[in-house]
């Protein structure tokens, strides 16, 4: 009888409610109100396609201003190293004497030393080649000839027989046979390169012989030559602990809110890049427009929507490092997150204190994938082979709508952090 | 209107044209009200809702299966816009301890008085929770099981808040049915509107001061 009685309440109102006849004619202002929402969110695909060249823009012009403003002295230092290599044609005496020893002399002396060349595990090879260098004077060289020849042929390393091709000395010299450290490790084919090195054994003491031409030799055609250390390959692994202070807001970021942000990153670093991912949770607060009751919070006098929401932020960023000198190192990155917001919280205020609800609360997790770009700079102080300190401003833009309020979240921060290698790279 | 005119107009909407926009929402506009009305507390918060669902409509239109209707799809947006709503609110949830309720008899319900209006202000005058299960189970049809899924409740709290809620509302009819002073439900010529605003009980001559009743429209 009871479920009779509730059946027939249940068809009462389901009868007159599902189905109604008599139509609620619509409102222009509520459609107005829709219509505006609606160009909002078609704007802000425009800005989001907007922000990846502004973007890519702002971290290349970040690059290329801290490269060019970096003091010369540094950025020799870490220029690769490049081999100047002369090639010694003597065909008169008067061209030797014109040329004076230091001009002779290599940009980058310590290539023409045989002890670097050693230290570089260069192959040596004894040779006797029937090549003379001479003193300015046209003396016996005091010192035996060093000939480092980077090419496979030495027909192929000049355009200009060399003088003692026809196994005579020009007039005015002294020939001397004189064994000579070669390094033949360059392709066959690669002609271009004059290659062939003839330093006296007075280069030593800055007396080298006349010299014509003058070739470079780029810095991976001299590391093809060497044998590179295989340590310089192997990936540096690291943890970092980070916090960060950090600002929120939408839109031109004029309203903005303090918020913070701890997380553990790991970072894989080969050469210059670094590679890291992890998980950090920030407490976002913004204020926001939000509407969630639509045409009647207008009526209620609506003003503003203070947000405070709990995100899990998981990154995936790439750095170049810049710079590295000693202990620091300053390096530029970009990358995307991954947001999963677990909770947000809505506290309205409206001019009438009377109207209701103050507060809303939203305890359902949303996931957003790829919903920001990180672009940051980050500043490396290394105190031990395992520790050191970082610091690194960051700017993180929205490339989705996130929350139940769809909002384009910006953030700024500082994050302090700690970092912990978990391998050294030392040479065994 | 006609499905090809229709399936024109949800062409323009795919294409994000604003006129296709208005004119599905204008021929949609009541069938949605229908739905948020029952769920909302006020004709305010169902335009609310309304307006929430059409611009997730719009928003998700290439989702839309055009193989299927429009307008049960439109209508799924609708009530699961309101059960969001429900739950983004749950703080604010009024939750009426109705274990004091009066104990009916085994009367019937059904009254030929009671028309539309009247029973929807029944509907709007129970708390949230109850409203939203009552809407959910008597009307949109679902199960304990499924209204616990999707509010986030067990079944027997939403059994609960059913019983609770025709408790109410048999009682209410009861009321109807024997009008005492003051009170307007049943006399259908004589009807004015109780409108709740913020849980605030307004007496109708307030209200019909400055509202006319065609320009509200859906009354």
């Amino acid at each position: 009888m009871k479920r009779d009685i509730d059946k027939q309440l249940d068809d009462l109102f389901k009868n007159s409610l599902a189905e109604p006849q008599h139509k609620v004619p619509h409102r222009e202002e509520e459609w107005d109100a829709l219509a505006q929402r609606l160009d909002g969110a078609s704007g802000n695909k425009k800005i989001i396609a907007l922000w990846w060249p502004i973007s890519t823009a702002a971290v290349l012009l970040v690059a290329v201003g801290l490269w060019v403003l970096m003091p010369k002295a540094i950025k020799q230092k870490q220029q690769p190293q490049t081999a100047v290599i002369k090639k010694n044609l003597i065909e008169d005496t008067n061209d030797q004497k014109e040329s004076p020893a230091q001009a002779a002399l290599p940009v980058d002396v310590s290539n023409s030393k045989p002890q670097r060349l050693a230290a570089n595990n260069i192959n040596v090879a004894p040779r006797t080649l029937d090549r003379t260098a001479v003193n300015r004077q046209g003396a016996l060289p005091s010192q035996p000839t060093q000939v480092t020849n980077l090419l496979p042929n030495d027909a192929a390393a000049t355009d200009q027989p060399p003088a003692s091709d026809n196994g005579q000395a020009p007039v005015g010299t002294t020939v001397t046979e004189q064994p000579v450290i070669a390094a033949n490790t360059l392709p066959a084919n690669n002609t271009a390169v004059a290659a062939t090195t003839i330093v006296g054994a007075d280069s030593m003491n800055n007396n080298i012989a006349a010299t014509r031409d003058i070739a470079q030799v780029t810095a991976e055609q001299n590391k093809a030559s060497i044998k590179t250390s295989a340590s310089s390959f192997r990936p540096q692994f690291a943890l970092s602990f980070m916090g960060a202070p950090e600002v929120n807001g939408l839109g031109a970021m004029l309203n903005v809110e303090s918020g913070l942000n701890v997380g553990l990153l790991f970072s894989a670093s080969v050469n210059r890049f670094k590679l890291s991912t992890g998980a950090a949770y920030s407490i976002k607060r913004y204020g926001s427009s939000y509407d969630p009751w639509g045409y009647m919070a207008v009526a209620r006098g609506y003003s503003q929507a203070n947000v405070r929401s709990g995100i899990i932020d998981i990154p995936l960023n790439l750095d170049y490092q810049l710079y590295s000198h000693a202990q620091n190192k300053f390096s530029v990155g970009a990358g995307i997150s991954s947001y999963i917001m677990t909770s947000q919280n809505y506290q309205y205020s409206y001019i009438d204190p009377d109207f209701n609800p103050t507060e809303m609360s939203i305890g359902t997790t949303d996931r957003y994938f790829a919903s920001t770009m990180n672009l940051q700079v980050t500043y490396t102080r290394q105190l031990t082979p395992k520790f050191g300190l970082s610091f690194q401003p960051y700017f993180k833009l929205p490339l989705k709508q996130i929350g139940d309020s769809q909002s384009k979240l910006q953030t700024a921060g500082l994050a302090i952090g700690v970092n912990w290698n978990l391998n050294t790279l030392r040479k065994k | 209107m006609k499905e090809e005119q229709l399936r024109q107009l949800i062409d323009g909407c795919i294409r994000q044209d604003r006129k296709s926009q208005k004119e599905v929402y204008k021929a949609f506009y009541s069938f949605a009200m229908h739905i948020c009305l029952r769920y909302a507390a006020d004709r305010d918060e169902a335009a609310g809702l309304a307006n929430e669902g059409f611009f997730k409509a719009f928003t998700k239109i290439n989702s839309y299966d055009v193989a299927r209707p429009f307008r049960t799809w439109l209508g799924r947006i609708m009530t699961n816009v309101a059960i969001d709503h429900y739950r983004a609110n749950l703080k604010m949830a009024y939750n009426e301890d109705l274990d004091q309720a009066i104990h009916l008899g085994h009367d019937e319900v059904a009254s030929a008085r009671l028309n539309y209006n009247d029973l929807l202000d029944m509907v709007q005058r129970l708390p949230r929770s109850y409203r939203t299960v009552f809407n959910l189970y008597a009307i949109d049809g679902y199960t304990h099981e499924e209204i616990g899924e999707l509010l986030d409740i067990s079944p027997g709290t939403s059994k609960s808040c059913l019983f609770k809620a025709r408790a109410k509302l048999k009682q209410w009819i009861q009321d109807s049915d024997a009008p005492a002073p003051g009170k307007t439900y049943g006399s259908a010529e004589n009807y004015l509107p109780i409108v709740a605003f913020n849980g605030a009980m307004v007496p109708p001559r307030d209200i019909m001061k400055g509202i006319d009743r065609n320009e509200t429209g859906y009354r």
